[in-house]
């Protein structure tokens, strides 16, 4: 930005473009962060089972649990242990993230990036609250599905503000969270097909497509 | 006929006053450090630019405190929208008579 030459016409309306675009759209999604989150909901998943004695042939895990007044040993576990699994992937997002927009010369908090945030965040909040209702009322198998759908309904609203990609995203999100509203006993398989297989798969898509 | 080269605004021969006014048309509201950290710039250079364009009144600038600190506002103003579209289909003349001309 810092010549300025006449330009041609073509390179003017390039650079409108360009301004145009990069005020409204955050660029700088990290693919390697969506595969290290995918792994890790994965693994949590598998230590989830592990943790009730269940196997995945053997459903309706959520039939026996948050069912008394008190919490038990093993439900603050699982709690906490997704409460980390939200802490991790939200700080491995944000820190790839902003390593990616450094080296591209450019910081991470942009008017794009802050809407972005504002736009996700509306769904995200609105979803853990009605998580912490459902546990509320002893209803736990819905976690799966209710986290999914808000989770991709909060992407699609914010793909106006980054790549195009994160839209289809949030549509197969809501589609398998819908299905685990279905199949409410295999609510964990779904889970760890959207928020593992799927972040994986995208995650090496973006990778693919801008990083290399 | 005016040629179209004319028409283009002297306002928008600088790609930085280009640059902020392209953002200020597609966002309803933009705040200093926001266009500062798009444009890469330095605070001096960035001001002189936004006087530039408040002066001849294609932007305007809202100052507000924000609990203590001063936070300036830019949104463009009528005036300045219509002077960019009049540059933009300028610049849209200008590419198709190219075209036209290496037709010939």
């Amino acid at each position: 930005m810092e010549n300025e030459q006449i330009q041609t016409p073509l390179d003017a309306l390039h650079d409108i473009r360009n301004m145009m675009n990069s005020s409204l759209r955050f660029h700088h999604l990290s693919g390697k962060a969506g595969i290290v989150v995918g792994i890790l909901a994965l693994l949590t998943v598998a230590l989830t089972y592990f943790l009730l004695g269940i196997s995945v042939t053997n459903p309706g895990y959520a039939n026996n649990i948050f069912q008394g007044s008190n919490l038990t040993a093993i439900e603050v576990q699982l709690i906490s242990l997704y409460f980390t699994l939200l802490l991790i992937a939200i700080w491995v997002g944000f820190s790839f993230a902003s390593k990616n927009a450094r080296k591209h010369q450019l910081t991470f908090w942009t008017p794009a990036s802050a809407k972005l945030i504002k736009y996700m965040a509306i769904p995200l909040v609105s979803g853990g609250l009605l998580c912490c209702i459902f546990l509320f009322h002893h209803q736990p198998a819905w976690l799966a599905p209710i986290t999914l759908i808000f989770y991709g309904l909060a992407l699609i609203n914010g793909s106006k503000h980054t790549l195009q990609d994160v839209f289809s995203l949030g549509m197969l999100e809501i589609i398998t969270g819908l299905l685990a509203a279905c199949f409410l006993d295999y609510g964990l398989l779904f889970w760890a097909f959207g928020m593992g297989v799927l972040h994986i798969y995208y995650g090496f898509q973006l990778y693919r497509k801008y990083e290399k | 006929m005016i040629p179209h080269i004319l028409q283009l605004n002297k306002a928008f021969d600088s790609r930085v006053r280009l640059g902020i006014m392209s953002m200020l048309l597609v966002n309803e509201q933009m705040d200093f450090a926001g266009l500062k950290s798009l444009l890469q710039l330095t605070d001096g250079n960035m001001a002189s630019h936004l006087a530039a364009l408040e002066k001849i009144q294609f932007i305007q600038v809202t100052k507000q405190f924000i609990g203590k600190k001063p936070n300036t506002t830019y949104t463009v103003t009528p005036l300045g929208k219509q002077a960019f579209e009049a540059h933009l289909n300028a610049l849209e003349s200008i590419i198709q008579q190219n075209q036209l001309n290496k037709k010939k």
